[in-house]
């Protein structure tokens, strides 16, 4: 075990004591099988963080965090994948919170920052375009401000993609184009709208595991109060960036790596081969054994970019981490497919998966092979990471 | 083996790759098929029994073409390009049992019908594997002059829309054999679920099941069948990859980002170009598979296979990886193609046991 001093243990074994009492045994089973939370239990389970006050691990204080440092926050995540248990939710959490407290004006904080905490609304980002992936500021949303009768505000006309959980969602940031005479990072501004707006439309798209979690949101002339932009217009984009900056504690995914491999081994030691468990070959051994290493060595090398002091440095780490972090994921997803044989890819029926927990395996498999494309593919991320060491080297 | 000439093989693909174009694309023909119910045979099949394709290993003195392991291969890599999804390879793979383990009398009925399409066969062959469970597998038992079989099979491809099974079970003194089922009894029940590639697959429980045992004078084909097997599944992944690098080349081709097609980008282009490499070791997998089943001695068959096996999977893995990958978002959705190629593989990685069966298999541990 990492040496960690004694403050850092406290909490993590107040954390483990928290959930071992408060985070649901059956949802724990259902997140450990390899499905997806539902909302209610996003809901839930955000209250009942909010409730000991930990709702927002990497908020200050004075907004209704816990004012943790980087590294008590990944403590606290650490043990929460440990268990299964979902992290605090990342659109209101991680992402949204954080821009509205650097950049809101106060009343909007204090309109929005309690709702956030206690999931009383629960966002979802919309960011990517049909057309604006890799190269996401050269989105299209446009979002025209005019003043009517009833009030200064913005018509929104366009369409976002990739969007996951807005069929369960309420609200949506949104990054739209403001000015569209502007250099195309100049002219975006960040938006908060509310899903249930006339001329919104949200469709599924079914995902390569036969599951509904993405959707497409089109907006068609659809109206959005003035008071909804976050800070400056046309400042959307240094807003988006700081948001992406944010995920730095979670994006390695060890903790969570770690959890699917101990469960690949428990998994290995329930499936009896010629008499034997599969946990005893050898085979099988080695692969563990490597991967093990390779998050040990991971671990380490994410403390290490925590606590770097340099701005430029910290962000490509973070890109070190996201890529070699979803190598990882993959190589676990990779394992606990490949043991599990045909049960673990079978389609789920009507009424769900059956009985044999390694059904849903295939699905979360399958899922897993977006790691390596969502928050900025990992073909991005290289250049991001090649650019800083070319930069950087004398 | 083969006795269909070099030409007709060639013509029967080009046929078979005319039909699957015009009567099997992905995006609506292929979707009504997929779409049947569990036990009824999909739309395309009279089509492919009308091309011949169920007599394709047959011999021609019971009606067949006589082709070999290598003609099965070329029909295996255009169903695998255009992911069909059928009962063909369990019936060829059946065809191939029975001609080492039957009869003559057996043969003569059962080969011809197959050919004809009035018999369709799935092979009954993997034990069970339940988690704290020694694997299960089927005993049989010598009846009134017939046999009775008892016990579990499981990863039963299309088992509810054939008429029979091709059961392996054991024999009170240890040993092996054959067994022809019919599967309207009482005695075969039947838990299907669907594999992620749309495959119906069962897990069979036969209770003093009816059974026929194949009783030629030949011992169990198991290694040239795995063999045979192994040859047609590293076709379908020849099949599978090529389409996967094809549209994934296609979609670099179009999508632009910053301005300039995905396709000018070096790193881009480098992993295209890796993709293509893994492609050619994919396709000297297959020749090493092919080579196996005309392998003499046991053991260098057991080696060429696994070697193919070995890496077939792995570079048609890693390049399906590629492909999702470098579809970016679109490889995400079950729209697109990619995906479900890359579902075929995984269920191609697990009925064949993948690289780590091929592994153990070199290691002499199985």
């Amino acid at each position: 075990m990492k040496q960690e001093d004694e403050s850092l243990q406290a909490l993590r074994a107040e954390i483990r004591a928290f959930l071992a009492t408060a985070f649901d045994p059956a949802l724990r089973a259902r997140l450990r099988r390899g499905e997806f939370p539902k909302r209610a239990d996003l809901v839930a389970w955000q209250r009942a963080l909010n409730q000991c006050g930990w709702g927002a691990p990497n908020w200050a204080r004075e907004f209704g965090g816990t004012g943790w440092n980087d590294f008590e926050q990944l403590v606290f995540l650490e043990e929460c994948a440990a268990v299964c248990a979902p992290a605090p939710h990342v659109f209101n959490i991680t992402m949204l919170g954080p821009v509205l407290i650097r950049f809101a004006a106060p009343e909007q904080r204090a309109e929005w920052l309690p709702k956030l905490l206690n999931a009383d609304v629960l966002f979802c980002q919309g960011f990517s375009e049909p057309g604006s992936g890799s190269d996401l500021a050269s989105l299209r949303t446009a979002a025209t401000r005019s003043t009517d009768g009833e009030g200064d505000h913005y018509v929104v006309n366009g369409q976002k993609i990739w969007t996951t959980a807005a069929h369960y969602s309420d609200w949506i940031f949104c990054l739209v184009r403001t000015d569209p005479q502007a250099k195309k990072q100049k002219g975006i501004s960040f938006l908060l709208i509310d899903l249930n707006s006339p001329g919104i439309t949200v469709r599924p798209i079914i995902s390569i595991d036969g599951r509904h979690s993405l959707n497409e949101v089109f907006f068609d002339n659809v109206r959005v109060p003035a008071s909804q932009l976050v800070g400056e217009e046309n400042k959307g984009w240094d807003y988006a960036r700081f948001l992406l900056g944010n995920e730095r504690a979670s994006i390695a995914g060890v903790a969570k790596s770690r959890e699917r491999l101990g469960y690949a081994r428990e998994l290995a030691g329930a499936t009896l081969q010629n008499g034997r468990p599969l946990a005893n070959d050898v085979l099988f051994q080695a692969r563990v054994l490597r991967l093990e290493a390779e998050l040990e060595a991971l671990d380490r090398t994410q403390i290490r970019m925590l606590s770097d002091s340099n701005a430029a440095g910290r962000v490509a780490g973070a890109s070190v981490l996201k890529v070699k972090g979803t190598e990882l994921q993959q190589r676990v997803q990779d394992l606990l497919v490949d043991i599990s044989g045909t049960a673990s890819l079978r389609l789920p029926g009507d009424s769900g998966f059956g009985p044999d927990v390694r059904e849903p395996l295939g699905a979360a498999h399958l899922y897993s092979r977006a790691a390596s494309i969502y928050g900025g593919t990992n073909e991005v991320q290289k250049n991001l990471l090649a650019k800083h060491v070319f930069d950087t080297t004398p | 083996m083969s006795t269909i000439s070099i030409e007709d093989s060639a013509s029967l693909c080009d046929a078979l790759q005319r039909l699957l174009q015009d009567r099997y694309g992905f995006a609506d023909a292929r979707r009504r098929n997929i779409a049947t119910a569990p036990d009824t045979l999909p739309a395309i099949w009279t089509s492919l029994v009308e091309l011949g394709l169920t007599g394709l290993v047959v011999p021609e003195a019971q009606g067949g073409f006589g082709g070999g392991p290598a003609d099965l291969q070329r029909v295996q890599r255009e169903l695998g390009r255009a992911l069909v999804v059928s009962p063909w390879l369990g019936v060829a793979l059946s065809a191939q049992v029975i001609q080492r383990a039957a009869s003559a009398e057996q043969q003569d009925a059962w080969l011809s019908a197959i050919a004809e399409g009035r018999m369709t066969l799935a092979l009954a062959r993997d034990d069970s594997q339940d988690l704290n469970r020694p694997p299960a597998s089927a005993l049989a038992q010598a009846s009134d002059g017939g046999w009775r079989l008892e016990g579990h099979k499981a990863n039963v491809l299309h088992a509810d829309a054939v008429s029979h099974l091709l059961v392996s079970a054991q024999l009170s003194d240890g040993a092996s054999a054959w067994f022809r089922v019919d599967v309207a009894q009482a005695g075969v029940a039947r838990q299907r679920h669907r594999l992620l590639d749309h495959t119906w697959c069962a897990d069979v429980v036969f209770s003093d099941a009816k059974a026929e045992r194949l009783d030629g004078p030949g011992a169990s084909p198991t290694g040239a069948l795995r063999a045979v097997e192994s040859a047609a599944y590293c076709a379908e992944m020849v099949g599978g990859a090529q389409a996967a690098l094809e549209l994934t080349v296609q979609y670099l081709r179009t999508r632009q980002q910053f301005g300039q097609a995905l396709g000018d980008y070096q790193a881009l282009r480098h992993r295209v170009a890796e993709m293509a490499i893994a492609m050619e070791q994919l396709r000297s997998a297959e020749e090493l598979a092919l080579e196996a089943t005309a392998a003499h001695e046991p053991a260098e068959q057991t080696r060429l296979g696994a070697q193919a096996l070995l890496i077939g999977c792995e570079s048609a893995t890693w390049i399906q990886r590629q492909a999702i990958q470098l579809h970016g978002g679109m490889g995400m959705t079950e729209e697109f193609a990619v995906g479900h190629h890359y579902r075929r593989q995984l269920v191609i990685n697990a009925l064949t046991g993948g690289e780590t069966a091929a592994l153990s298999a070199l290691a002499g541990r199985v």
